[in-house]
Parts: C-alpha cells; sequence; structure tokens
C-alpha cells in the first residue's frame, strides 16, 4: 500500500465521465492457436503484473482528485462470460480496475482508460502472453527492444505522466479547441444494455497495398470509408447535418521518445463535409492531408500544451471533485463529444518477437461505445492479419454493413466476420 | 479471390451474400439471415453464449422502481388535488419514494463501496426529514435532534467498520473525512438560526473531532500519509 499514483492528466478525464453508459473499459485481446489453460495463465498474470505496477492499483477518492494506490489483493483471471467492455465491478474483481480473462483461445485484457491507453494495454497482454507461452514451455525468447520482459525490474519512466515531462508551456490562455460539431450517430438502445461486437478479419499486406495505391495509408483508407459509410447511411436516413468526423486517438510515443506504460495520447479529429458529388477519391486526398496535418510535431506538442494548462489551472485544481466531476462531464459530452462522429483506433502493426509469431492468430482492440458515440471502430494487425471491430450499443448495424461491403466491392479483398451476438 | 481467414480449427466456411463476408458461424453476424444448418461447435465460437434474460431482468427492476416511484407520486398528486387541495400531503410521499428509490439502486443493488452506501443513507434520510418536517410547520426536530443523531450514527458505523477490516482501512478514510465534515452541519444549521437547540449540534461537532483526533493518535503516520493523498491538488 505504500506506492501511490496520481491519476495521469488524460486518466483524470476519463475518471469523471465514466457511468453506466460510458464504462470507459476498453479491450486489448490476443488470439493463439491453442486453447488457453487458465492454471497456467494466473501463474504467468501472478508474475507480469508486477512488471506493471501502474495497473496493479486501485482507486482512492480525494477531495480534489482521486488518485490510484497499489492494490495489494490477487488479480485473478476468469473465463469470459459478459460482454466485452462491460463497467468494471470492483466488487467482484477485488477493486482492480483491469481484468484478464479467458475464452477459447483467446487472452483478453480490459482496462479502465484512467490506467492506461492502447499503447500501455497492448504491452500488457504481449508481456502476459509471452510469459504464459514460456511456462508452458513453448520455446520463445525475447529482447528487451521487443516487449518489456516480465522479470526486469519496473523503471520509473514507464510510470511517469508523460504529458507533465513533455509540456512546454503551460499556461496557454485559451485551452478549449474549436472543433465543429459533426453528425451524431443515433438508434435504439440494445435490449438489454451491453455491447454488441461484430469482428471482420481481412489480409493486411493486401489491404496496405492497396491502401498506397490510392495514395493513403491503411488508417487513411480506412477513415476514408468509413467516412463514406456512414454518409451513404446518413443520407438514407436523410439526416441533414453534413460534417462526418472521425476521431482517431494518436499515440504520442512515435514522436515524444516515452515508455510510460501510463496513458500518453492525443486525440485527432479528421472531418470531412459530405455531399453526394464528392468523389471518394477527395475523400480520401482530404484525410491524408489531415491526417498529415494532425499527426505532426508540432501539432501535437501545442495539444500537450493545450492540455496540461487546462489541468493545472489553479481553478479547476481547487476545486472539490463532486463539483468538478460533474462540470467535466457536462463539458466532455458537451464540447468533446459533440466533435464527432465515431472514433476509430488502430493500434497499427503490432510487433512480436519472432519466436512468437506461430503462437499468434490475430490480436484486436474493442472500444467501449458511449451516448453520443454509440458505434466505435478499433483495428489491430498482427501476423499480417487485421481485425477490424466494430462494438455498438445501438440496434442499428447499417454502418457496419456498409462498411464491410464497400470494403469487399473496392478492395476485392474477403471478409470474414464473426459477432458476439449481443442484443439479437 | 483471395483466400479468407478462418478461424483456428474450423473446416466450414459459410458465406452471406447479402453482407459479402465469410463467417464460421451458421448465421450471418451481421444481418443475421440463416447460412447454414449446422450449428458452429462451443468450442469453436468466438464468444461466449449469454445469458441475457438476467440482464435484462436487471435492468427491468432498476427502470420499474423509477416508473414505479413516479406513477405512484402522480396518482398521489391526483388524489390530492381531488381530496385535499388545501393541504400538499403529496410532498410527504415524493420525499419518501425518493429516498426508497436511492436505497434500492443505491444501497441494495449497486456495487458501491459500503463507505459509500452509508453516506449516501446519511446524506439522502438527512433530505427526507429535513423535508418531512419543513413539510409539517418545521417545528424543527429534524435540524434540532434527529440530523445530529444521523450524522453521529453515520460516524460511528464507519469507525466500527475500520476498526473490524484493519488491514482495509484506508478505503473507508474518504467516507468517514466526508461524515467528519458532515458532523459540522447542525452547527452551521444552528448558528445560522434554522436549529434552535445548541446541545445536539455541539454533540455532532464535538464527535467529529473526536473521531478525527482517534485517527490521528491510532492512525498515527499511515492516517497522516493518507490524509496527503487525499487532499492532493
Amino acid at each position: 500500500m505504500d506506492q501511490w499514483y496520481k491519476i495521469d492528466n488524460t486518466g483524470k478525464i476519463f475518471h469523471a465521465v465514466s457511468n453506466a453508459s460510458n464504462s470507459a473499459v476498453f479491450r486489448v485481446s490476443i488470439t493463439l492457436h491453442e486453447t488457453i489453460d487458465p492454471k497456467i495463465l494466473q501463474e504467468a498474470l501472478d508474475i507480469v503484473v508486477l512488471r506493471f505496477p501502474t495497473l496493479n492499483v486501485r482507486v482512492r477518492k480525494g477531495l480534489f482528485w482521486d488518485f490510484l494506490e497499489q492494490n495489494d489483493q490477487v488479480l485473478k483471471v476468469k473465463e469470459e462470460t459478459d460482454y466485452p467492455c462491460a463497467p468494471i465491478d470492483r466488487k467482484e474483481n477485488n477493486a482492480f480496475l483491469i481484468r484478464v480473462l479467458y475464452f477459447g483461445k483467446r487472452i483478453a485484457v480490459e482496462v479502465f482508460h484512467s490506467l492506461t491507453d492502447g499503447g500501455g494495454a497492448a504491452e500488457f497482454v504481449k508481456t502476459l502472453t509471452y510469459q504464459y507461452l514460456k511456462l508452458k514451455e513453448e520455446n520463445v525468447s525475447a529482447e528487451e527492444t521487443e516487449l518489456m520482459l516480465p522479470n526486469a525490474p519496473p523503471k520509473t519512466e514507464e510510470t511517469e505522466d508523460s504529458f507533465l515531462k513533455y509540456a512546454t508551456v503551460t499556461n496557454v490562455k485559451n485551452p478549449a479547441t474549436n472543433d465543429k460539431k459533426a453528425y451524431q450517430l443515433k438508434g435504439t438502445q440494445l435490449n438489454p444494455p451491453g455491447i454488441n461486437v461484430i469482428q471482420g478479419f481481412v489480409d493486411a499486406a493486401a489491404l496496405n497495398s492497396y491502401a498506397k495505391a490510392q495514395g493513403t495509408s491503411l488508417t487513411g483508407f480506412l477513415t476514408s470509408l468509413l467516412i463514406k459509410s456512414i454518409h451513404m447511411e446518413k443520407r438514407r436516413r436523410k439526416a441533414e447535418a453534413d460534417l462526418i468526423t472521425i476521431a482517431m486517438p494518436v499515440s504520442l510515443r512515435r514522436h515524444f521518445p516515452s515508455v510510460s506504460v501510463r496513458n500518453f495520447f492525443s486525440v485527432s479529429n479528421i472531418g470531412v463535409t459530405m455531399n453526394d458529388q464528392i468523389p471518394f477519391d477527395d475523400v480520401i486526398r482530404s484525410v491524408t492531408e489531415q491526417l498529415i496535418e494532425k499527426t505532426d510535431k508540432a501539432f501535437l506538442q501545442a495539444g500537450i500544451n493545450r492540455f496540461v494548462s487546462f489541468q493545472s489551472h489553479i481553478w479547476l485544481r481547487i476545486v472539490p471533485v463532486f463539483i468538478k466531476y460533474p462540470v467535466m462531464r457536462f463539458a466532455f459530452n458537451q464540447l468533446g463529444e459533440r466533435a464527432k462522429t465515431m472514433t476509430l483506433s488502430n493500434l497499427g502493426n503490432i510487433k512480436l518477437p519472432d519466436s512468437m509469431k506461430p503462437y499468434v492468430d490475430s490480436m484486436d482492440v474493442i472500444l467501449y461505445p458511449t451516448n453520443k458515440s454509440p458505434i466505435n471502430c478499433g483495428t489491430a494487425t498482427v501476423n499480417d492479419k487485421l481485425t477490424i471491430t466494430f462494438s455498438r450499443s445501438i440496434e442499428d448495424n447499417e454502418i457496419i454493413k456498409r462498411f464491410f461491403k464497400e470494403l469487399t466491392r473496392m478492395t476485392g479483398l474477403d471478409v470474414t466476420a464473426v459477432s458476439n451476438g449481443w442484443g439479437e | 479471390m483471395l483466400q479468407q481467414f478462418q478461424m483456428d480449427g474450423v473446416s466450414s466456411v459459410n458465406s452471406c451474400e447479402d453482407c459479402e463476408i465469410y463467417t464460421n458461424e451458421s448465421t450471418c453476424p451481421i444481418c443475421h439471415q440463416l447460412l447454414s444448418d449446422t450449428d458452429i461447435k462451443t468450442e469453436d465460437r468466438a464468444y461466449p453464449v449469454y445469458n441475457q434474460r438476467q440482464y435484462k431482468l436487471r435492468a427491468q427492476i432498476s427502470r420499474m422502481t423509477v416508473i414505479g416511484g413516479i406513477i405512484a407520486i402522480l396518482i398521489c398528486l391526483l388524489i390530492n388535488m381531488i381530496v385535499m387541495p388545501h393541504f400538499l400531503w403529496v410532498f410527504y410521499v415524493a420525499v419518501a419514494v425518493f429516498y426508497l428509490v436511492v436505497s434500492l439502486n443505491h444501497t441494495i443493488l449497486s456495487a458501491a463501496h459500503l463507505g459509500g452506501k452509508i453516506t449516501a443513507q446519511v446524506v439522502s434520510l438527512t433530505v427526507l426529514l429535513l423535508v418531512i418536517d419543513g413539510m409539517s410547520g418545521s417545528v424543527q426536530w429534524s435540524v434540532n435532534y434527529v440530523v445530529p443523531f444521523v450524522i453521529i450514527a453515520g460516524i460511528l458505523l464507519i469507525s466500527i467498520i475500520i476498526i473490524k477490516v484493519r488491514l482495509k482501512w484506508t478505503g473507508y478514510v474518504s467516507f468517514l473525512l466526508m461524515m467528519i465534515a458532515l458532523g459540522f452541519l447542525p452547527l452551521i444549521l444552528y448558528f445560522s438560526g434554522l436549529a434552535n437547540v445548541l446541545w445536539p449540534s455541539i454533540s455532532a461537532a464535538s464527535f467529529s473531532i473526536a473521531t478525527f483526533l482517534a485517527m490521528l493518535l491510532i492512525g498515527n503516520a499511515s492516517f497522516m500519509t493518507q490524509l496527503g493523498r487525499r487532499f492532493h491538488f
């Protein structure tokens, strides 16, 4: 109980805004070729959890900010029985804000977003899988550059709040962004309330080549296709708003040399004002230009400065949480959430040690939907297999259907799909 | 055509012509059209089979509590307006329903921390009593006697739990601090003229101070550490 951590700059927002309809719990999972042995997985977890001290915590209440405290209980692996990204019941989970699940050949890690981002969770699941395979006496080995080795001592830099480290200015005058209101998806809530998941598996190398031939990246192509699919669906519904914005979490570790396992990402809003006359090539061009502009180091630096300035503001710091959290929730819903139509989070091509690759089939990321963003999309690639995961809290799945259909038609690639069938 | 991805060990692949996808499942995962009469084997499923009825039931109970409460208040309002329009006793019902809804949804059904449940009970009970007292002509029995002793009871209950749970005591610190702060409410009510009997208010404030001092003495350095963490900004 000696160790404690302030919740990092991004984590404070997730902590403030999470509720029953916005769990702020996301999932990163890895699917192997063999059925998971829960006993060995537990042994692996017992070792690995000590390597990630900022995930081995519970939340405590404070007057001005809540905080994280080392959790001395045992984090237990559980068989997956609930829908993905369900709110974490702290009582059932020994007060941990992370859960490790197994189902068939899959190891899934679900994390409350206050603790870490997709990059941090992916590192955790990679190390856990590595340790699991080691305990199964499989022939795997890894270097420190490939993954966080399970038996290495945790480093101080891995637990730092990198926002504070890399902020160059902390008194930006107007910290609010001025993103315009975007078209928002609406629909009837699933019955029972929960999260429906539809996953499509595609050949990543072939899709990447196709995207390059169109003059964009894989992320650029998927974003453009999503915008097109949403527009086609919007037109069917005769909705009026024209600006379709995809919110894209961008890992800041690529530009700022951080090894922190805590949250260190920014969100870039990629928006296109659509109409029936805009050719798809123009959508791709606009998305690609925005992606280049909004993932540029200077742009991201300005975002870090703005973010840290906002949270360093004395008025925000000295207001008690019971006043601050409702205000933050309101601002998040009215300013942050209204500026996006959907979130697309691409974990990218996840690098595994060569010796691990033969054991791994696929990896995926599942995002939690929110009231104003009831359908979200997460993608991850491993071993040239791209997994596109749509998660939704509403009944209507026409956008998802259209997306996969257009993907097949445009690229000629085959899509293999599965679903968890929740709410159907 | 490129080869479609198959789930490990699953040989049969169905295709949905409408959605233009392949799947190992017997129905299309997107449009739910039946693609094959052969059900997927349990071990080949990508996700578990959920017991959705249980979730529906839980959601229904929570929703029905709120709807039932609103209907009860509306019926009472109607009866009140017809039978006794000069005396709005419906507010007694409304505040009691509010208290019951908080009790059911937070204290009984939610997975909230026990300390939080006690604090929520003290706060909602205080609101209930203040409204009932105010409605019944403000004879001040609530602010003078009941509210101070409800707060004392809350502090006492959390203190006993802290002594009992020992190693897990830090989880209750925030709630105890909240209750200790609440212990000064009756004194504020007295000095603002809303209460007119001093000794229960003094008792509540004294009990708060005594509890705080006891925590300082017993908890010593670890309590000070906890205070530092709870008040960081």
